[in-house]
């Protein structure tokens, strides 16, 4: 047989389909003697094959897959690129951390400061009214109820201000 | 089987241009660099565990599959003529006949197949491949000449292709003569031989 008459033959022979017999044992000492014509019409089949068997409905493969593929090849899951990103990453989380409390313990320490402030101010204020209202010269005062004529009824201690209670 | 979306055709369009680059990973598989599998597996993957799986139907099996597929892509890269890199092609074929194989071990069909897979599989098959074989045209040329195909004309290449089945096989599964088989399959693979033989005389 000549390469012409075989060329119909070589999807299949290159599918592992042509079915025992004449044509395949031909196919084969063609392409054993580098037949030129067969060895192009055994390329272009497998060209073709390629082509349709790429068109199968795509299904993603799990992740872990990849992992498999490349112990069995050999090279390591975790390098020392791995390693040292995952220190850089281990960092960044420690700074980040440290940042977070210590920025909190600030918040918390200003604010703590400010109560305390405000609350020293407060008890110099009470300390002040009840120092005044101790003082000798001290007189309640009833405002609109009818009082005697008496001039600066109302103490007031020009160094203290008014205590009104 | 579907008609080919968007993405299809551009995953065939990587595999024509990444030609070029695939020369690059074949010399990279030549010197026994481990690492460059993770690169094939990242352009070959999905393509890889997609086909397998619609030939196993079976993740489990697809993904054990898959593996075995890209470390004797890995053993064998010695063997690929880096001159011109057809990978794509070759993993590919390699990843159908590993699934073909697993079909017929798993439910008892002729085993002696698997000898002459081997043999259609040798890297040395796919070196020195067209740079134009695997064109954007030409991907597109064999869709078109698929969607044309009749009914019948379309299960006997997906049976084919997909299942691996002989004609004989075929005839049984459709419940027709081995006679009208073959008559779809000659007329199936010489219109997709025809559309593609159409490109190729226009280049």
């Amino acid at each position: 047989m000549n390469c012409e008459e075989l060329r119909d033959s070589f999807e299949l022979y290159s599918l592992g389909l042509l079915e025992e017999g004449a044509e395949k044992d031909e196919i084969h000492a063609h392409l054993e003697r580098g037949c030129v014509a067969c060895n192009a019409a055994m390329k272009d089949a497998l060209a073709v094959q390629s082509l349709i068997l790429s068109q199968a409905p795509e299904v993603v493969p799990p992740a872990r897959l990849k992992r498999r593929v490349m112990g069995a090849v050999g090279v390591q899951p975790m390098g020392w690129t791995w390693f040292a990103a995952a220190c850089a990453a281990a960092m960044l989380m420690l700074a980040l951390w440290f940042n977070v409390v210590a920025g909190d313990r600030g918040r918390q320490l200003a604010e703590a400061r400010q109560a305390l402030s405000q609350s020293e101010a407060e008890r110099v204020r009470l300390e002040a009214v009840f120092r005044f209202l101790e003082e000798p010269e001290t007189k309640q005062v009833n405002f609109g109820a009818p009082q005697n004529a008496a001039p600066a009824r109302e103490r007031l201690r020009a160094s203290r201000g008014w205590a009104c209670c | 089987m579907k008609l080919v979306p968007i993405w299809l055709a551009f995953a065939v369009l990587q595999l024509a241009v990444r030609l070029k680059e695939d020369s690059d990973l074949a010399r990279r598989l030549r010197d026994r660099d481990p690492k460059v599998m993770g690169v094939i597996y990242d352009r070959y993957g999905r393509l890889v565990y997609s086909l397998i799986h619609r030939v196993v139907r079976d993740t489990g099996v697809a993904e054990d599959l898959t593996q075995e597929t890209f470390l004797r892509i890995w053993n064998r890269a010695q063997a690929f003529d880096v001159e011109k890199g057809a990978l794509g092609p070759w993993i590919v074929t390699v990843a159908r006949n590993r699934a073909i194989d697993y079909l017929r071990s798993s439910d008892g069909r002729m085993a002696s197949k698997s000898l002459e897979l081997a043999d259609i599989e040798h890297p040395s098959r796919f070196a020195g491949m067209d740079d134009q074989a695997l064109s954007l045209d030409r991907a597109r040329r064999v869709k078109e000449a698929f969607e044309r195909l009749t009914p019948n004309q379309k299960t006997v290449i997906e049976l084919a292709y997909y299942e691996g089945l002989s004609q004989t096989e075929m005839a049984e599964r459709m419940q027709q003569p081995l006679g009208t088989v073959k008559t779809w399959v000659r007329a199936a693979l010489k219109a997709m031989r025809d559309q593609l033989g159409e490109a190729a005389a226009t280049v």
